[in-house]
């Protein structure tokens, strides 16, 4: 009875327009002072969250993928690309997903991926005669890649909430990643062999594709960098982040030269707005599953869930169903935050392992991105492109598909996901 | 009034840019550290708290220009479905809840800022930094975040032209 009054309230706060941060962490300290426990926990919970090495990640990968969308390098990668693959059926569009997910191995967010690959994409497949719905849903799913293909900032902030390893969430997101890039690609392909719409690009010429591969080389190889590193154990997800940061600014700074004082300025600026936004609501949930816990609401629910599902198959079933309708209205990370806790409990009881939990969650989220009326994603790619809601929607439901049948596959095999991390 | 809202506004966003470039300093102090572990075999013994203790003080003094601008994140889509003056009062409500919330923070975090600072109570870290350093961030960021709302309420009741210098 105490759950559903809670969450009610929460709802109601969310829905009242309250931000996020504030709802979870003032209904939180409602809740300790109702319950007669020591407000002292609202500012620790503040104070503990953000005094930590892990989430520093969050920032620097926020600096490191906007300095260098800033820098232009979208522009490269995408040319390098098309350079090879453009000429073949839907080549373009086959750049476009090799693109996002080249951007999304340096980059942490979805929405920077979007935007960074979408400015150039969108306007060179639409010259091609591309169909205009396909072309924003390509690249509003492709967008998403950026937070499965690590870094990831969702993965960061899944990892610091049920204290599981980072760098495994890394890994771990990289089977299902190929995929995906992989699934995009056949219905491109698909696509364009079936339609007539398509216009194809010529051939690039060798001096054309070695000509734009130099150029996208340093992001390339920096992208190599983040990855191996932290795979090996050269540096943590936090250290890793500001070796990028520190190559972003080399990068497009000293070879490139496409980095001006103005530039770094605005990525600076960006950077710190959803830093601060994110970080907040990381620490507003902090406090909330304080008080909760002290309700003993997770404990609750867990032990509800184990005693409803035997089988791992009905929970994620339901957990799946709860998360897309979440993702209409709700924001992704805030979905993340507001439901992990609280399920956390019962992931071990009911066999299923965190990790691969993580992963299927963040999937869930890029299926949150793109589902209208509420998806970052689809904002992003209709700002871009100047394009009408309905346009994006309407080219993003096979893509959403793809994405679903994805979490079926890791389900069904999860080796997919977890091979990497513990098998490899 | 109107004098108090620039003089919030005007500090907001002076915080927020020093924020900006105290995210953009941890990466280089976290990117010395690596360089300086690997290149010269010489790790540092200041990097990660350093680095952590500007993490704090620059989330905490970059709440109130988030507010300012409404970049905080929220749920909007019911908003298309209300009047304005039903969404005036929602702002309101929003306001108020977040200057409570704020009051609070500064009250206890100001106490717990007050027993570390009183006692001299530090770290035990390798650099023992004082335990306060990190503390009076939350009284601070809160107290400028609760003026800010204040301001916010202000120009919502009074309708006074926001002004937003960049």
């Amino acid at each position: 009875m105490t759950t559903v009054l809670i969450l009610m309230l929460l709802f109601a706060l969310l829905a009242s327009g309250v931000p996020v941060a504030f709802a979870l962490g003032g209904l939180g300290a409602v809740l300790l002072l109702v319950g007669g426990f020591s407000p002292l926990m609202v500012p620790q919970g503040f104070l503990s969250t953000i005094d930590n090495f892990v989430l520093l990640a969050v920032p620097l990968f926020l600096l490191m993928s906007n300095i260098l969308l800033r820098g232009g390098v979208g522009n490269d990668l995408f040319n390098a690309v098309q350079a090879w693959v453009g000429h073949l059926p839907g080549g373009l569009a086959v750049a476009t997903i090799l693109s996002c997910g080249i951007f999304a191995a340096i980059s942490g967010s979805s929405v920077a991926t979007a935007a960074t690959i979408g400015t150039v994409a969108i306007p060179e497949m639409i010259k091609h005669g591309y169909p205009r719905n396909m072309v924003l849903g390509l690249l509003a799913a492709g967008g998403t890649l950026g937070i499965l293909i690590p870094p990831s900032i969702p993965m960061i902030v899944y990892g610091f909430i049920t204290e599981e390893s980072v760098i495994k969430l890394f890994l771990a997101g990289i089977g299902p990643g190929l995929l995906l890039v992989g699934l995009f690609i056949a219905f491109s392909i698909l696509h364009a062999t079936l339609s007539s719409e398509y216009g194809r690009s010529e051939k690039a010429s060798w001096a054309q594709r070695r000509e734009s591969s130099l150029r996208a080389m340093p992001s390339l190889l920096l992208a190599g960098i983040v990855i191996t590193g932290i795979y090996f154990g050269v540096f943590t997800p936090t250290e890793a982040a500001a070796v990028g940061f520190i190559c972003a600014l080399i990068i497009t700074g000293l070879i490139l030269r496409t980095l001006t004082l103005e530039k770094l300025k605005k990525a600076v600026t960006e950077s710190m707005v959803t830093t601060v936004t994110i970080l907040l609501i990381v620490a507003g949930a902090k406090v909330f599953g304080k008080a909760i816990t002290l309700y003993r609401i997770p404990q609750d629910i867990a032990s509800l869930i184990t005693q409803t599902f035997t089988e791992p198959w009905g929970f994620v079933l339901i957990i799946a169903l709860v998360l897309i309708v979440m993702g209409l209205f709700l924001e992704a990370l805030s979905m993340m935050l507001i439901m992990v806790p609280v399920l956390a409990p019962a992931l071990l009881p009911i066999g299923i392992d965190p990790i691969w939990f993580g992963v299927f969650f963040v999937i869930m989220i890029e299926c949150a991105l793109i589902t209208p009326p509420i998806g970052l994603n689809l904002y992003v790619i209709q700002s871009v492109a100047n394009a009408k809601m309905g346009e994006v929607a309407s080219g993003v439901w096979p893509f959403l598909l793809l994405m679903l049948f994805t979490v079926l596959v890791s389900f069904l095999w999860p080796d997919l996901v977890l091979y990497l991390p513990f098998k490899f | 009034m109107n004098r108090f809202c620039q003089s919030i506004d005007w500090l907001s966003e002076v915080l927020g840019h020093l924020a900006a470039w105290f995210y953009f300093l941890t990466g280089v102090i976290i990117g010395y550290e690596v360089i300086a572990r690997y290149l010269f075999n010489a790790p540092t013994i200041w990097a990660q708290e350093i680095a952590q203790l500007l993490l704090l003080w620059a989330t905490f003094i970059a709440i109130s220009r988030a507010l300012k601008r409404d970049q905080h994140i929220r749920i909007t889509a019911l908003e298309a479905f209300l009047s304005e003056v039903a969404k005036k009062w929602l702002k309101l409500f929003s306001l108020l809840f977040i200057a409570s919330l704020c009051v609070l923070a500064v009250v206890y975090g100001g106490s717990i800022f007050w027993d570390s600072f009183e006692r001299g109570r530090s770290t035990g870290t390798m650099l023992n930094i004082p335990n306060w350093w990190t503390e009076v961030v939350i009284p601070l960021g809160f107290s400028i975040l609760l003026l800010q709302a204040l301001a916010e309420i202000f120009k919502l009741m009074f309708d006074t032209e926001r002004s937003a210098p960049e």
